[in-house]
């Protein structure tokens, strides 16, 4: 991994998740949005070292809480998925799209659920959205759909950013 | 010859990153949210790219010289709603005074303005972000007028910026009255966000005549708003479908606050 240009990858996806620019592309009355940031951490999880998952995994998470409005609920729930990702690589293959999208969406929800209770936790106010399952399995559904997409995108960079070829891909050519 | 990377075993790492996320969500907010400042501060122009707001009306051409925009619509109704608000507040102070003079009269409340500098608006969380903070007397609580109407409250601050959450947020809850012309009188209740554009007025009796198109207004509150101030219109009102015996109100406000460029914070001196 090339950790400068992963900084400049992730700068760019940080702004562009905490930005307005995806509300052009935002649906329902809940403006919900496709999490960016998911999205490579789970391309990330899937194709990258297991040493470097940790580091990036934890980094994503940085970026998500400091881009809202709480810090920590994100490093430690991105932190602790992106690491369980990378260790499930080795029983899941994730090459097709379906899985690739699959893949998000569940992280999504459980990444996204464990956020919003430790969020809880660290406010304690004892405010509960009444809608947090609606946003929650919404946007998970929409990376989920859009993250093919935008997995290309990054596939394309991967040579950049300096990762490796996954190791499924090479077990297939044999 | 190559120098060697030195390498921390895998689980070391993973451990010391999680504790250090771990310190990071104990500490608290106070503490932590400088960071989150920081980071709006220094992106603020990229952050706020794609966001929409209003034309300022001096700059359109209405079509007719007796038509007025919508948008103008809803801020000089707002203003007339305000003051009669004032107004009937006035009444009943003169009413007091007329028989007893209970304290010489505090200073009146200073408008603050702000300009808005970044919008976040979701299913989970409505909220602005503004360029005055604790510098400029701005605490936790008050209330943010957008072109004469309430539009929510500070819920964090720092010593240059807020954070305001908007009476649509989820987690938004106010006290609120709604103005019976009939009666004469407000009938209380506690509004609450939808996480939409609109705001639920929950547990009021149906013996209450509500109907739609009826003013609703954030309630005085002692030190932070000396007279009601108008939030919004009711839209719908049903019977609530799991108490019978109760309204479901919903509110929607006159302001579309995802769209404003400037709002007023209202400081109280104390």
């Amino acid at each position: 991994m090339r950790w400068v240009r992963f900084s400049i990858v992730l700068l760019v996806v940080t702004l562009l998740h905490a930005g307005n620019l995806l509300n052009t592309i935002s649906v329902s009355s809940f403006n919900i949005k496709p999490d960016l940031l998911l999205i490579l951490l789970v391309f990330l999880a899937i194709n990258c070292d297991p040493s470097e998952v940790i580091i990036v995994s934890f980094a994503i998470g940085f970026a998500a809480d400091i881009s809202g409005s709480s810090m920590g609920p994100y490093i430690i729930s991105f932190g602790l998925f992106g690491s369980l990702i990378s260790q499930m690589r080795k029983v899941v293959i994730m090459k097709r799209m379906v899985h690739q999208a699959a893949a998000i969406f569940v992280t999504g929800l459980i990444a996204g659920g464990l956020a919003q209770v430790l969020a809880f936790f660290k406010f304690k106010t004892g405010e509960t959205a009444s809608n947090l399952h609606v946003v929650l399995s919404g946007t998970a559904l929409y990376s989920g759909l859009v993250g093919p997409i935008v997995w290309l995108l990054f596939s394309a960079i991967s040579g950049w950013l300096g990762v490796h070829k996954p190791r499924f891909a090479r077990s297939a050519k044999r | 010859m190559a120098r060697k990377k030195p390498k921390l075993p895998r689980g070391t790492l993973f451990a010391g990153l999680l504790i250090a996320g771990l310190i990071l969500l104990l500490l608290p907010q106070n503490i932590t949210k400088g960071l989150n400042f920081l980071f709006l501060k220094l992106f603020n122009p990229v952050l706020s790219i794609g966001r929409s707001t209003t034309l300022e009306f001096s700059t359109l051409t209405p079509p007719l010289a007796n038509f007025v925009t919508r948008d103008e619509y809803n801020r000089l109704l707002a203003e007339y709603d305000n003051v009669w608000a004032v107004l009937r507040a006035e009444h009943e102070r003169y009413e007091k005074l007329a028989r007893i003079r209970t304290g010489l009269p505090g200073p009146g409340p200073v408008l603050v303005l702000a300009e808005v500098r970044d919008v976040s608006v979701s299913g989970l969380k409505q909220e602005l972000v503004i360029n005055k903070g604790q510098a400029d007397k701005l605490k936790v609580g008050q209330y943010i007028l957008g072109k004469n109407s309430i539009i929510g409250t500070i819920s964090e601050t720092s010593e240059t910026w807020s954070r305001i959450r908007l009476l649509t947020d989820v987690g938004a809850s106010i006290e609120v009255g709604i103005w019976n012309g009939k009666e004469k009188k407000y009938i209380r209740g506690q509004m609450v966000g939808d996480g939409k554009d609109s705001g639920k007025i929950p547990l009021i009796s149906r013996e209450h005549k509500i109907r739609i198109g009826d003013t609703v207004y954030a309630a005085a509150r002692t030190g932070l708003l000396e007279t009601p101030v108008v939030i919004g219109k009711v839209t719908k009102i049903n019977p609530d479908e799991k108490r019978p015996l109760l309204w479901d109100i919903t509110v929607k406000p006159f302001q579309d606050a995802q769209r404003l460029s400037y709002v007023a914070v209202v400081v109280i001196e104390p």
